[in-house]
């Protein structure tokens, strides 16, 4: 990623609830970086479109979650996976 | 002069008892003012912390990205995983895997056999990219001070993030001396706001670097 320039970034948390507000039923965050347009310096100035008008660098992680609550699926454990979980 | 005083405190006593009830609201008073934004962050993390197992579907999509939706028109990576955590062990379906629910490391199955998380490409890429839930949520707690409620989105697909509701306890607490004042005829028409079930937190720039190099370190790029 030779294009980011690593002095603008970004942290966005969305958290989706239930109807009554009681469990998180979707988390989704959104790590931006914002890119070095093609030709300009290594250290280009801090540009307040960064995120917006020019091209940037996003990755969007989203976890959706069910079961809340309801009876836990009991799943077996290999020996030898169970070895590496300490 | 015993009656007297007996009547006295019979009174008293009945004086107290609409005060009583007064200076201490039942909880669904409380319920239905609105929830700070820290409190509900607070409490939906609590309440997450305390589940004895859930299903989880995560994805995880990037690349260069244009407009303020972040678009991705050239992806670098998109992946998906779909995880059962029962007690303190998380399973991962693909590619078969086992982590603990928190702190670090965990089993991945690579060529047919066992192998430490850390030790595979495909275990680094799902260490790096699907960040355990309960870390994500524990760093909401961390920063739940920048919590701030979202409106619910207003039509249409594709638009910008709906707006963090800016001073939403003023506006339920102001209620109809806040529309009386309004200049405009039509903002008396102006419906409450709807709940929100839709919390947003803007990280420090820090936080946001240090996402951003766990990504990187994941190998997803081939230039590194």
């Amino acid at each position: 990623m030779s294009r980011a320039d690593k002095t603008q970034t970004q942290i966005t948390y969305d958290l989706m609830l239930d109807a009554t507000n009681q469990t998180i039923q979707e988390i989704r965050f959104t790590v931006l970086c914002a890119a070095r347009p093609v030709g300009a310096g290594v250290a280009p100035a801090p540009n307040a479109g960064a995120f917006t008008t020019q091209e940037h660098v996003a990755f969007v992680s989203t976890y959706r979650f069910t079961g809340q609550g309801a009876d836990v699926v009991r799943f077996e454990i290999p020996a030898d996976a169970q070895k590496l979980l300490r | 002069m015993m009656s007297s005083c007996r009547s006295a405190l019979v009174l008293g006593a009945l004086l107290a008892l609409p005060t009583m009830t007064w200076a201490d609201p039942p909880d669904q008073d409380k319920g239905a003012k609105a929830e700070e934004p820290e409190a509900a962050v607070s409490r939906v993390g609590r309440a997450f912390g305390q589940l004895r197992g859930y299903q989880v579907a995560a994805t995880c999509q990037g690349g260069l990205a244009q407009g303020a939706d972040h678009r991705i028109g050239t992806s670098t990576v998109n992946e998906s995983w779909q995880a059962t955590v029962a007690g303190t062990v998380c399973r991962v379906d693909a590619p078969q895997a086992f982590r603990l629910r928190t702190g670090q490391g965990g089993a991945v199955q690579s060529g047919g056999r066992w192998m430490s998380l850390l030790a595979s490409d495909e275990g680094r890429r799902l260490e790096r990219l699907f960040v355990r839930p309960e870390a994500v949520v524990a760093e909401c707690v961390r920063l739940k001070r920048l919590a701030r409620w979202v409106e619910p989105e207003a039509t249409g697909q594709g638009q910008a993030p709906a707006a963090p509701v800016a001073a939403r306890a003023d506006a339920d607490d102001g209620g109809t001396q806040a529309r009386g004042q309004g200049s405009d005829d039509s903002s008396a028409e102006v419906p409450p706001a709807p709940v929100s079930n839709h919390l947003r937190i803007v990280g420090p720039t820090t936080t946001a670097l240090e996402h951003f190099t766990r990504i990187i370190n994941s190998g997803c790029f081939a230039e590194g």
